[in-house]
């Protein structure tokens, strides 16, 4: 059947998300908008494979990734811009705190003291951890989080956000063919910091 | 960490870029690798895959909810295209937890929906790196749909505008690309019926994918006098009204290729009338006039394809394959045959004649896949998996001596045919049609293939009179095997044109020495390579 592509026709048009941020530092409210349109599905998205099941309702996920997005709009002052792809990877880090702090306070939720103990487990796996392995995730996220904010972005954009390379290629101010290759070295960083502690 | 060498480093970021394009990694060929960064990669594959299962779609800016409706479990969200059948949305399959393509029949199609669904029935059946992976198909509120993986990047017809013709090199590797996709249609008896290039994607990753099956059918069932597909990729036998067939595939994919090469078309016309005369009168524009500086080896095999008789074309998908490849390293053993046969028709016929043939001797042999289903002819390159069982069906107007060998090419050179115990025994009689290897006690045998190895050579010999000295020659070789239906061996078919080259050296040991003997009567042979599929 033919498709036709939704991707490569959009990603001349969009506005990088530096430029958002500095819009929006400046007062731009409509530029808020847009950022917030342009992350949200990606991140609800992400996020339903990042809790555990008994936090995965959509709707607590889609208000959990709202408000975590909006807060981070709002210290958009303290957020130090390691250049181009550095936002998504900061946004994905205050989500994943929030996700974390989310599993704790569901944990200590009263009328979940009477359930079955297994849903009210602080460490029962999240999605992804029960697809790879909680303790791959774990190394993943230490590894990732020693490269430097750049490289951190384009992985988490590619791998974790499926984002194509023109879509990153738009975020971080360059061309797909660059990015295909900055994301190749990235992951050979990666693995280095992997391989070291796989026996 | 052991220190890196350039060459090292671009290994790794290769593979990096394979993970990273969600293309398998075939691990075993990396053993030399530094083992730390290698176990990392693999690390990182893992979670790749693991992130692709619960993939997020790319930012889309846009979608607007006034069209989200649901068909079925789907949710659908945007539209992506529209066709002369259907129109192409991008939804949502909760169950897969992936945004899907879903093609949905147009209520003023003209195709009943059983008829649209036929579609992802066929495709269904085709499982291929560069063919659309169909998910499913159904029905909802008087509606049919089919949905598919959903392909992003962009149609080669988009590319082509944009950035003109493509290079030469690249018009090779896509074309490589598409000749193993036809090869994994046409093997399933259907052709495609609509190549061109508004119909082959180009990911972002750089993977080719074959769309649109909506003009495809069963080539044994085709109706002739129905012309479908797009007029200027149309073969001339289709244009006038023969039913399609892989070689009308093949003919269109030449079309392709020429098109993404030169940014023209073979024929200048595009009114049916006019093409039609066109063709009938040869006014072909030829590649090389229009890119002279372009590989002759590469505008040879798409000026082939081109050809007005199917005959002259490459003969399959993979034929075509063989032509594009570039210059293909040669096998190390290579039988060259005597000089005095190399002005036969060697290159005319798949049969071989090694005497001059009276022309009253007309026999006949071709190889099937056999199932549950019933058969299906084995066509050129055939792939074929371990488990699969096949039959060579014979046919001679002629009493007939017939020997079947096959050679894995690991040193295992077995007898096929006769064998004790089974019937027919040769000479088989004249005028009938035989399924070998035959019967055992009233049941039908098959040969299984049970090999691992790579390929198989397979050769088949007929004659008019006994051959003693070769039946002494053969009597210590492995016999295919007592249980029913299993022999050893695994067979892919190529009816190579030049089937001169026999690699297996006892087989060619046998060849020869009934070419050199006198008084071994006429005879044929045919000579197959058979590639296994990939596991």
């Amino acid at each position: 059947m033919t498709q036709n592509s939704d991707h490569d026709g959009g990603v001349a048009t969009v506005e990088s998300t530096v430029a958002l941020i500095r819009r929006i530092r400046a007062g731009d409210a409509g530029a808020r908008e847009r950022l917030l349109r342009r992350f949200l599905p990606l991140l609800q998205r992400w996020a339903h494979g990042r809790l555990p099941r008994h936090v995965r309702d959509m709707q607590e996920t889609d208000d959990l990734v709202q408000v975590t997005l909006v807060k981070a709009l709002a210290q958009l002052d303290h957020f130090e811009s390691a250049g181009p792809g550095a936002f998504l990877a900061y946004l994905r880090q205050a989500l994943l705190n929030q996700v974390r702090d989310e599993i704790r306070r569901h944990a200590r939720r009263p009328e979940h003291s009477e359930m079955d103990v297994e849903i009210s487990d602080p460490d029962a796996p999240a999605l992804i951890e029960q697809i790879v392995g909680a303790e791959r995730v774990r190394a993943y996220e230490q590894a990732l989080g020693t490269l430097p904010k750049r490289q951190q972005g384009l992985i988490v954009m590619r791998v974790e956000f499926g984002m194509s390379y023109p879509e990153i290629a738009a975020e971080v101010d360059s061309t797909p063919d660059a990015v295909r290759v900055m994301v190749a070295r990235a992951i050979v960083q990666l693995s280095k910091l992997l391989g070291s502690e796989t026996p | 960490m052991p220190p890196q060498n350039s060459q090292d480093r671009q290994d790794l970021e290769q593979l990096a870029a394979r993970i990273a394009d969600e293309q398998p990694v075939d691990w075993r060929e990396l053993e030399k690798a530094d083992a730390g960064s290698l176990g990392g990669l693999r690390e990182i594959e893992q979670l790749a895959q693991g992130f692709r299962h619960l993939q997020v779609s790319a930012v889309a800016p846009k979608t607007p909810t006034s069209n989200r409706f649901c068909f079925g479990t789907l949710q659908v969200l945007e539209p992506l295209g529209s066709g002369a059948q259907g129109e192409v949305w991008r939804a949502y399959d909760p169950l897969l937890d992936l945004q899907v393509a879903l093609k949905l029949r147009k209520v003023e199609s003209g195709v009943l929906s059983n008829q649209f669904l036929d579609e992802g029935r066929r495709l269904a059946r085709v499982r291929q790196a560069n063919i659309v992976s169909v998910y499913g198909a159904a029905i909802h509120g008087g509606r049919a749909g089919i949905w598919s993986e959903l392909v992003r990047g962009s149609p080669l017809s988009s590319l082509l505008a944009e950035h003109g013709p493509f290079p030469a090199e690249e018009v090779r590797g896509i074309g490589l690309d598409l000749c193993h996709a036809l090869a994994a249609v046409h093997r399933h008896g259907l052709v495609h019926g609509d190549m061109k290039c508004e119909n082959v994607m180009r990911e972002v990753s750089g993977r080719i994918v074959l769309m649109d099956f909506g003009a495809a059918r069963e080539f044994e069932l085709a109706d002739p006098g129905v012309v479908t597909g797009t007029l200027r990729y149309l073969a001339p036998e289709v244009l006038r009204g023969e039913a399609p067939s892989p070689a009308s595939d093949i003919y269109a994919l030449g079309v392709l290729l020429f098109h993404l090469l030169s940014g023209e078309f073979p024929y200048a016309q595009s009114e049916f009338d006019a093409l039609l005369q066109a063709q009938a009168r040869g006014e072909r524009v030829r590649l090389r006039k229009l890119k002279p500086d372009a590989p002759r080896d590469l505008m040879r095999a798409i000026e082939t394809a081109l050809e007005s008789d199917p005959a002259r074309r490459h003969a399959t998908a993979l034929a075509f394959a063989t032509a594009l490849a570039p210059s293909p390293p040669r096998a190390a053993v290579r039988w060259v045959w005597p000089a005095a046969l190399i002005g036969a028709a060697l290159l005319a016929a798949s049969a071989v004649a090694w005497r001059s043939a009276a022309p009253v001797w007309q026999v006949q042999a071709n190889f099937q896949r056999v199932d549950a289903h019933g058969s299906t002819q084995l066509a050129d390159g055939s792939r074929i998996a371990v488990g699969d069982r096949l039959a060579l069906q014979f046919q001679s107007n002629q009493p007939v001596y017939v020997y079947v060998f096959d050679d894995d090419g690991t040193g295992n050179t077995g007898v096929l045919f006769p064998l004790n115990g089974v019937e027919p025994a040769n000479p088989l009689a004249a005028g009938a049609t035989f399924r070998l290897p035959g019967t055992r006690d009233g049941r039908a045998l098959t040969w299984q293939v049970s090999s691992a190895a790579e390929r198989e050579e397979f050769v088949v010999i007929a004659a008019t009179q006994p051959q003693a000295e070769l039946e002494q020659a053969i009597a210590g070789w492995q016999h295919a095997g007592t249980a029913t239906g299993a022999t050893r061996g695994a067979l892919g078919l190529a009816d190579a044109p030049e089937a001169a080259e026999v690699a297996s050296a006892p087989l060619r040991r046998v060849l020869d020495r009934l070419e050199r003997n006198a008084r071994a009567g006429e005879l044929r042979h045919w000579h197959y390579t058979f590639p296994h599929a990939e596991k």
